[in-house]
């Protein structure tokens, strides 16, 4: 990848904090962007107004919980997924992306102090031994836009590789996996894209990379022995949705069974107060409603028949194991009979691990 | 000292004339020459037009006045805002006078002077005045004359003049809060359906000319959920009649429903447990609800 060209265009200042400056990523941003001024500040709130945007990266090595687990959503059901945030903001701008409409005027905070986090990690994987543990940084941002300029996610894998119950997983909607594909010890690490119709892509997913670039990383990163993950989130019920998505299931079908670890879907969702900020997108003027987490969803009725639709698609081509992301159990016993807790496949996914 | 007549200093130069005629002071004040003083810089009244007009408007031929040495005229309209003194309480249309001022006299709008306009902390106030510049007249009067928010306005902008113009008109039809929901809604109708000005503003009158305007509109904007609910009413009702309440959950967000009933005795215990054995027959239509 060419570093200076494709990241010159994203990245048009970089500051970092006293403890973060000598670190790796530093070294390697420095070196690899030689034209993007670098300076060093004592906080984020020290960058001057002009760069506080999402072309800005802030490198911190600040102490604070930077992994934890995923924070869910009340009364709805949560797959005791534990996340890292190595990646705070993104710049891709999916009009869809609630973290878009809070970190906007915000730069691109990257954790930097991996020995910090991974020590928080091996903690919690002490303590759960038998336990399969889902561990991933993509909550916060992208996993893999600026990896390949920084190569954070290299240590993770390396790192988890040596715990057999550990899956780590990278999510992206980039196609940015070569500088991936040649760690030798993968364990089960997992690199998973999250998915939508092109005609979406097109029309809310900013700079994300195309539908076929995904499918053709994934491809490259199940040959070089990653498991695969897929995303359907946000599903967007837009007019011939069913076309277009059965289209992108079909798709799946390339990927060896049992090599899609898991596929997670969610409708489209917004908290009632940033409905503003989204701007006025076509797909919002469909029917929401306040569900009892306080965020808009489609009617319960319509999400059941989307996610039937959707599941049985991709039952059909992948076999894989599915659930739902921040999804009520109602609609969890609409679309599969049950709850996460009572379905086999789902154990490795749903199983709590004690902190 | 005292100045006459009103008429050559009110057509002098309105440069000034920034504020409307908000305070009526009592005849007797200006019969007693106790009005606070009109005042004037180089000959310019920079503030008392509102007093003026009234002093004109009831016959009183002089108004004690004061004059000012001349000064930048950053400092003459902070003059002007201090004396108006109504910090907080600015219509938009006196915003947009005193920055359309501001802007043609190259002064900077800074915390200052937003401070001795607005009483505490107010973002984006440049912009936000430059939005309502930027309003059709029709949004603009409604704006002005307080019957919707400058943030709802901002977000209806694209709707046909004519229907706002028609919301104005009929505003005894919505209360405050009905007309920002039916405002919203119509909008959101509007580019849902890619409706043509005609067809917006032939929409908008047949809600508003209808018993309930927000409620019809609802059910254009929220089809399905409309249909849902008329559904769930028409097997309430059914149940009602029997002296039972059955209840769904908020926006059929849920996977159960509720019946409640009170009953006085075993024959009615039993006419009630009759009429709930014969909704069984609706209980699946019941349940594609949720």
């Amino acid at each position: 990848m060419n570093y200076s060209h494709f990241y010159n265009d994203y990245i048009h200042a970089v500051y970092a904090t006293p403890a973060a400056k000598d670190s790796l990523a530093a070294c390697r941003v420095t070196e690899r962007l030689p034209g993007v001024p670098f300076s060093i500040v004592a906080s984020k709130d020290d960058i001057p107004e002009k760069h506080k945007n999402q072309k800005t990266v802030f490198l911190t090595a600040t102490p604070g919980k930077k992994f934890g687990p995923c924070p869910g959503s009340k009364r709805h059901l949560c797959c005791n997924y534990l996340t890292i945030n190595l990646y705070e903001g993104c710049p891709i701008g999916c009009s869809y992306c609630i973290m878009q409409a809070y970190l906007n005027f915000e730069p691109v905070t990257v954790n930097v102090d991996i020995e910090a986090i991974t020590k928080e990690l091996d903690e919690v994987i002490q303590s759960n031994p038998d336990t399969p543990i889902r561990i991933g940084t993509g909550e916060t941002g992208d996993s893999l836009f600026y990896d390949p300029l920084f190569e954070l996610s290299k240590n993770f894998i390396e790192h988890c590789a040596q715990f057999p119950n550990v899956y780590f997983e990278v999510k992206t909607k980039s196609h940015f996996v070569d500088h991936l594909l040649g760690i030798p010890n993968k364990g089960k690490a997992v690199v998973a894209f999250s998915l939508n119709p092109q005609e979406i892509i097109d029309a809310e997913e900013g700079i994300a990379s195309s539908l076929a670039q995904r499918l053709e990383a994934a491809d490259k990163a199940v040959k070089a022995g990653y498991l695969l993950a897929f995303h359907f989130d946000p599903i967007i019920r837009v007019k011939n949705w069913q076309e277009m998505y059965l289209n992108v299931a079909d798709q799946l079908s390339q990927f060896e069974k049992g090599k899609i670890v898991w596929i997670s879907l969610g409708t489209v969702r917004y908290p009632a107060q940033l409905k503003d900020r989204l701007g006025s997108r076509p797909w919002l003027y469909d029917e929401f409603v306040p569900c009892r987490d306080g965020k808009h969803r489609y009617i319960q009725r319509i999400r059941t028949e989307i996610y039937r639709s959707v599941a049985g698609w991709l039952t059909e081509s992948t076999g894989a194991p599915l659930y739902m992301c921040m999804e009520s159990p109602a609609v969890w016993r609409r679309v599969f009979g049950k709850i996460s807790s009572k379905i086999d496949n789902l154990c490795a996914i749903f199983t709590k691990v004690h902190r | 000292m005292t100045i006459s007549p009103f008429e050559a200093l009110l057509s002098m130069s309105g440069e000034y004339d920034l504020f409307l005629d908000i305070k009526a002071w009592p005849k007797l004040l200006f019969e007693n020459n106790l009005t606070p003083p009109v005042i004037l810089a180089d000959d310019v009244p920079i503030w008392g037009f509102s007093l003026m007009r009234q002093a004109r408007d009831i016959g009183i031929p002089e108004l004690p006045c004061m004059r000012i040495s001349p000064a930048e005229k950053k400092d003459l309209l902070y003059i002007a805002i201090a004396l108006e003194n109504r910090a907080g309480s600015y219509s938009w249309e006196e915003r947009k006078n005193i920055l359309e001022f501001c802007l043609i006299n190259n002064i900077a709008v800074d915390d200052a002077i937003i401070q001795t306009i607005e009483a505490g902390r107010f973002t984006d106030w440049q912009k936000k005045t430059e939005k309502y510049i930027g309003f059709p007249d029709s949004l603009k009067k409604l704006v002005q004359s307080r019957m919707l928010d400058i943030k709802s306005a901002e977000k209806i902008v694209s709707l046909p003049e004519p229907c706002i113009a028609l919301v104005y008109e009929k505003k005894e039809k919505l209360t405050h809060s009905e007309r920002r929901i039916f405002l919203e809604q119509l909008h959101e109708v509007m580019q849902r359906d890619g409706l043509a000005e005609k067809e917006t503003s032939a929409l908008c009158r047949t809600m508003l000319d209808a018993p309930d305007p927000v409620k019809l509109l609802e059910a254009a904007r929220y089809p399905n959920l409309s249909s849902m609910q008329k559904e769930f009413l028409q097997h309430a009702q059914l149940l009602r009649k029997q002296g039972i309440a059955l209840s769904a959950p908020d926006n059929f967000e849920g996977e159960a429903f509720f019946i409640r009933f009170p009953f006085v005795s075993r024959q009615n215990f039993n006419k009630k447990v009759n009429a709930l054995q014969a909704f069984e027959n609706h209980i699946d239509e019941l349940f594609t609800l949720l």
